[in-house]
């Protein structure tokens, strides 16, 4: 059995009763009887794992397991999937935001839904790292590279569904909230997408130290890729731009609509007025807001809302001045180079968020 | 983020955005705007890999040492370097000013062009003339790693051998300081005086190495399309034809080499380190350029070849 970071006994989880109950031990009790968890030798499993789902299908994914147990996760990784889904998994380019992240050396990070591990395994080189998943084969995979990265001191594996682990109050530093929110509509189908966000960015709030952050990677709902014709979240193009009415009826007869939890529209993203809204109601503001300009997955190039700043990056991307065309593109990309145009149409929003009263 | 840049935050008056610009080399580039300024305050490095952190150490060791002439060149003054336990964060001031593409058309005259490549010439001109070779190292040490680093390189493309051993036979020249990057997207023009940036490679060499990076760092425009460098055709066309912008560029370097022979050594030196700092997506393009010259003979530049070998 791998031991686990010896840090983790001092995090607690909540319990309905009111008492914290200690990540210690092989079995998680609390005063009352309650069993919440346990560790399994390689993570702890909070709760009931949620049904498999991810980028690669379930028995891709065993195989994926398999061979990372037998010749390592970065050969499996290369070997078993496509390209581009071998950077997705391999890059440390996912964690880049943490060069604009305030945090101290050896801060407590919570990674909520952290998906195949990039971003937590990349954290976890400067920063103690909580990565919870609610796919016990992805939660297996985050473990097995941790150890093989040699990082299993930093890193600590919680395998639970997202909308019900429950850490006690004022724990962590910050929490990582990359490709998340927009998806948790879908785990809770019990009231309104946007109470059942509001409530997750509550709860997380909680789960902060004073002083702590939550940063949120996500899609503007009408960012210049969604305008094109992207496709959304609901796997079909144009529906975040629609009525939340409209893009229901349309995911309802829709063969293209890819979830398979329910037939109604719940992956809401938001105009940057919308999200400030969002955080607002649940008790949060923006410390700082960017536009990542290759996507919130790949957070290398992040530019604040500042004149200065996005006229600086226009000038270096423009294109190579040649025919008519690219010199019209390029004056028009330069006119546009103000604040409310990116705020407004800018593709995907990174902020950082604190609480309210801080 | 690393302690320095939250340091430099804690220091700062007024509020500070800071934006990230990527990373090259492992070495990632956050700016600091203030609320109230015109560009950015500050630039930080942060390095997280043990390669990246030597990368970002040279570079500091740099600009300490040219620190002197720093206010004068429109060179980066060192404001905090730390380097601890597998990570580093070199804080420089910014340098002000705007990027420029210099572009040129191959079938004409130099044209728009010659404008900011004159002022940035200049400033190389200045450059040599206040900072004393010393400063940079030793050219021998700096030639015979150069040539060193190509070894590995030779199972990959034959030519990069014959372009080693002409350049272990070649005679030594006077070296003077080199920045060793020195294309447009180091520098920053403000009017006619530019900034320079990105000094990790900062080494005593020939003259002529940084006005080549320069030239052929160049767009250029033909057949409709502009061509990021390195572009074979474009790169033929400028050292190796009769063409009006070719003759310009060869004025150019003429004045200021020594002789021929010269010339020839500092032209494969400048095309060794390309091959050398070269990433994948441009090493095969610098390897197909080596190859061609190598068929001819490795000719100095300005001699006149058929323009079919480059396509």
């Amino acid at each position: 059995m791998a031991d686990y970071p010896r840090w983790l006994e001092k995090l607690n989880l909540g319990c309905p009763c009111g008492r914290d109950i200690p990540l210690s031990g092989g079995v998680y009790l609390c005063g009352c009887g309650r069993k919440a968890g346990a560790w399994d030798g390689a993570k702890a499993v909070i709760g009931s794992p949620i049904p498999y789902w991810g980028e690669i299908p379930q028995d891709q994914m065993r195989r994926l397991l398999e061979e990372s147990q037998r010749e390592g996760w970065r050969a499996a990784v290369r070997s078993l999937l496509d390209p581009v889904l071998c950077e997705y998994v391999t890059t440390p380019d996912r964690a880049a935001f943490q060069e604009i992240l305030p945090l101290r050396p050896g801060a407590l990070v919570l990674d909520v839904g952290a998906g195949m591990g990039g971003i937590a395994a990349e954290l976890a080189r400067n920063y103690r790292v909580v990565a919870q998943e609610g796919v016990a084969e992805r939660a297996d995979f985050i473990a097995l590279r941790a150890a093989q990265e040699g990082l299993s001191e930093n890193l600590a594996v919680v395998n639970g569904d997202v909308n019900s682990v429950g850490f006690g109050p004022g724990q962590f530093d910050a929490a990582i909230v990359s490709g998340v929110l927009e998806w948790v509509g879908l785990f809770d189908t019990s009231k309104g997408v946007t109470e059942v966000q509001v409530d997750f960015l509550r709860r997380l709030r909680g789960f902060l130290k004073p002083g702590g952050l939550i940063y949120v990677g996500i899609e503007n709902r009408i960012g210049w890729a969604q305008l094109r014709g992207v496709p959304d979240h609901s796997g079909i193009p144009y529906t975040s731009l629609l009525p939340r009415f409209l893009a229901t009826w349309i995911c309802r007869r829709s063969r293209n609509y890819r979830s398979s939890h329910n037939a109604t529209y719940r992956t809401y993203t938001y105009t940057h007025g919308g999200f400030l809204k969002l955080f607002a109601r649940a008790g949060l503001r923006a410390r700082s807001t960017h536009i990542s300009v290759r996507g919130y997955d790949y957070p290398t190039e992040l530019v604040p809302l500042v004149q200065e700043a996005i006229v600086t990056y226009t000038l270096e991307h423009l294109n190579q001045p040649g025919g008519l065309k690219d010199r019209l593109l390029n004056g028009l990309r330069l006119a546009l180079a103000k604040p409310w145009f990116w705020r407004t149409f800018g593709a995907d929003f990174v902020f950082v968020l604190e609480a309210a009263g801080a | 983020m690393h302690k320095a840049v939250a340091a430099a935050l804690a220091r700062a008056p007024e509020r500070i955005s800071l934006a990230t610009l990527g990373s090259r080399k492992g070495v990632a580039v956050i700016l600091g705007y203030p609320e109230s300024g015109k560009g950015p305050a500050w630039v930080a490095k942060v390095a997280r890999t043990p390669e990246a952190v030597l990368e970002l150490a040279k570079e500091h060791q740099a600009l300490l040492a040219i620190a002197p002439w720093a206010a004068e060149l429109g060179i980066p003054r060192v404001l905090d370097w730390q380097c601890e336990a597998g990570s580093a964060c070199l804080l420089t001031s910014a340098v002000p000013g705007r990027l420029v593409r210099i572009t040129f058309r191959l079938a004409s005259g130099p044209g728009g062009g010659a404008q900011p490549l004159n002022t940035a010439l200049a400033w190389l001109e200045r450059f040599r003339q206040t900072i004393p070779a010393e400063s940079c190292g030793s050219a021998g040490a700096a030639r015979e790693s150069a040539i060193a680093a190509l070894h590995p390189l030779q199972q990959e493309c034959g030519a990069v051998a014959g372009l080693r051993s002409l350049l272990e036979s070649a005679p030594e020249f006077a070296a003077a300081p080199s920045h060793g990057d020195f294309w447009y997207g180091n520098l920053r023009f403000e009017g006619k005086r530019i900034g320079v940036f990105d000094w990790s490679g900062l080494a005593a060499r020939s003259p002529l190495h940084d006005i080549f990076k320069l030239m052929t760092s160049c767009c250029f425009e033909y057949g409709g399309a502009v061509k990021t460098p390195p572009d074979v055709a474009a790169f033929g066309s400028i050292w190796f034809s009769p063409a009006p912008l070719s003759r310009f560029f060869q004025e150019k370097i003429r004045t200021l080499s020594g002789g021929e022979a010269e010339l020839r050594t500092a032209f494969y030196h400048f095309l060794a380190g390309s091959i050398r700092i070269a990433g994948p997506s441009t090493r095969g393009i610098w390897y197909k350029i080596a190859s061609i010259l190598e068929r001819r003979g490795f000719p100095p530049p300005g001699s006149s070849l058929p323009a079919g070998i480059w396509t």
